[in-house]
């Protein structure tokens, strides 16, 4: 299964201060990852918008939280607390 | 401050171009920066669009003052898993606010949110979250929101209005094929405001509201006057026309209006005034050629920048815009005297009452200007009667002065008089006058002939006083006319 992954899989996890506690989202999705494609083949970058907004002008970040796949192409932008983990990897390509 | 002002139409009624002018203006005219949140269009467009309307926006972009922040959709796939809360938008908005010391946010348009977002609940609740946000803030912010119907419910969600304060509604309808904008304050709390839709267009330098009926007549009247360019008419208008007056004349076709608009031009360019000349039935060539077969000289005129002359169509443009291109001429141009021919023209253009909005807002920017002016107007019958044009701006003008054929004994021969004259005397009869290559000679009073006015002229070889009886009848029914015309 390893293998499958020939470019590692890049995210961004765009979470904010507001509402709902970003752990939640956080842990949620690393949970996901762990247990479908395994630690060594992605790498999450967490950025909290409330501390650096900057990062949400620049990435255009609207709605929160945003898991942004950067690579590889094609970008895709997932929003929502992704309680549903088999959309999440479909929508990610990771599972058809 | 801190009140949201919401602007509703429908698509391409001009919210956005009117929210960017409302940016532009508060950046550079009063120094107050502000933040356009564009929900819909690319940044890019945005930008090309104020270039386009020949603003230029670089600098207080690289200044920080005016912040564009690109929040409309992505091309990207994009789906929901899940709640969610729009605090990316909020933090953007207070970011940016707090960066650039902004006053203004315009958010264009709230309701993209929900073409972007598909729960609607979510999309409901994060903009009241946004607009309490910005009242927080202490900043003006203008929604625009977009609706279905141009008389109908306010905006398409249904949200926008109980978020604002106050509620602006554009519209784009076509009328009598035209399409005519307007603008209309609909809700402003706690403040006066004019009721009622006001004509605007949209031009190169932004948007230009067009409040006729809320002109009013303040200007100052003058006693100098100014030659028609015929002393014999200026005889019988008592000494020529004031300075500032607006004086109509109105004749059949091939009644002789031309040629009088034509003297008046040359009395103007030969004491030295500037005139323009605005031509609505003719070509400027054919306008030219006539006046040198006159013996006027409009095209030496034109040269050493006495005269302009402009013409065009009148279906080239709506009124609005015939208007607003007369007020620029005359801006631009900044003459003593302003010709029109023919005023009429304009009547096939538009329905009655906007034409007679386009009459009055002409009228009082020509007074304003102090403009001594001459509007021609084509009366539909050969002799008699008279015409819409007459009914509905003969109260604005100043001075009125008939030319109509007169049959006597089977021969046309041509009438003139002067049936108002505000402010001062004038010659109540009715001469004859003829025309040949020198101009309009205006010779003695008819005698023996009635009806010349009113319409079917008849001989009265020995009722010496007919004459002034059919005149002074005339006179009665012409006011008793206008005042059932005019509502």
């Amino acid at each position: 299964m390893t293998d499958f992954f020939v470019t590692k899989l890049i995210l961004k996890l765009f979470v904010s201060d507001f509402g709902p506690v970003p752990e939640t989202a956080i842990s949620g999705i690393k949970k996901i990852l762990r247990e479908n494609i395994g630690e060594q083949n992605y790498a999450l970058e967490v950025i909290n918008i409330s501390k650096n907004p900057e990062l949400a002008i620049e990435d255009r970040v609207m709605a929160t939280p945003t898991l942004v796949k950067a690579s590889p192409y094609p970008q895709v932008r997932l929003i929502g607390n992704f309680s549903d983990a088999g959309f999440v990897l479909r929508q990610l390509g990771l599972i058809s | 401050m801190g009140r949201p002002t919401l602007i509703s139409g429908s698509s391409g009624s001009g919210k956005t171009v009117f929210s960017l002018e409302l940016v532009y203006r508060s950046v550079t005219q009063f120094d107050r920066p502000a933040v356009f949140v564009t929900l819909e269009e690319p940044a890019v467009d945005i930008v090309r669009n104020v270039k386009r309307m020949g603003w230029d926006i670089d600098r207080y972009l690289k200044a920080g003052t005016l912040v564009i922040l690109d929040c409309s959709p992505e091309p990207v796939v994009q789906e929901q898993v899940g709640a969610f809360d729009l605090e990316g938008l909020l933090t953007q908005i207070r970011f940016a606010v707090g960066e650039s010391g902004a006053n203004l946010v315009v958010l264009d348009s709230l309701g993209a949110l929900f073409q972007q977002y598909t729960d609607a609940a979510i999309v409901r609740r994060e903009i009241f979250r946004i607009t309490q946000m910005l009242r927080a803030l202490g900043v003006s912010t203008i929604i625009t929101a977009e609706r279905l119907a141009e008389y109908g419910l306010v905006s398409r969600h249904g949200v926008e209005e109980f978020v604002s304060d106050n509620v602006i509604i554009l519209r784009n309808v076509l009328r009598s094929e035209k399409a005519r904008r307007t603008i209309q304050v609909m809700k402003m709390r706690g403040d006066m405001h004019f009721k009622g839709e006001y004509p605007f267009t949209i031009s190169s330098g932004g948007i230009s509201i067009l409040p006729l009926s809320a002109r009013e007549l303040t200007q100052s009247s003058s006693s100098n006057r100014l030659s028609t360019g015929n002393t014999t008419l200026d005889e019988m208008t008592g000494g020529g026309m004031f300075r500032d007056s607006v004086f109509l004349v109105s004749g059949p076709t091939g009644g002789g209006k031309t040629l009088m608009a034509g003297t008046f031009t040359a009395a103007g360019c030969n004491a030295g005034e500037r005139v323009l000349m605005l031509a609505y039935e003719e070509s400027q060539p054919q306008l030219l050629r006539n006046a040198e077969s006159w013996g006027l000289g409009f095209q030496h005129w034109e040269a050493n920048g006495l005269l302009r002359v402009v013409c065009q169509y009148p279906e080239a443009m709506g009124l609005e815009d015939h208007l607003l291109n007369i007020q620029r001429e005359i801006e631009d141009f900044k003459p003593n005297r302003l010709v029109i021919d023919s005023v009429s023209a304009m009547e096939r253009v538009a329905p009655v009452r906007f034409f007679r909005e386009f009459v009055i807002g002409l009228t009082s920017y020509a007074k304003e200007k102090e403009l001594c002016s001459l509007f021609t107007s084509t009366s539909p019958r050969l002799s008699g009667g008279d015409s819409i044009t007459e009914a509905h701006i003969s109260t604005i003008t100043d001075a009125i002065i008939l030319l109509r054929y007169v049959e006597i004994d089977g021969v046309l021969r041509r009438g003139i008089t002067v049936i108002k004259m505000r402010g001062s005397q004038h010659a109540k009869g009715i001469r004859e006058f003829t025309i040949d290559g020198s101009g309009m000679h205006i010779g003695e009073p008819f005698h023996h002939v009635h009806n010349i006015i009113l319409g079917v002229p008849s001989h009265a070889s020995w009722e010496e006083e007919g004459l002034e009886k059919a005149f002074e009848k005339w006179h009665e029914g012409y006011e008793t006319n206008l005042i059932d015309d005019f509502d």
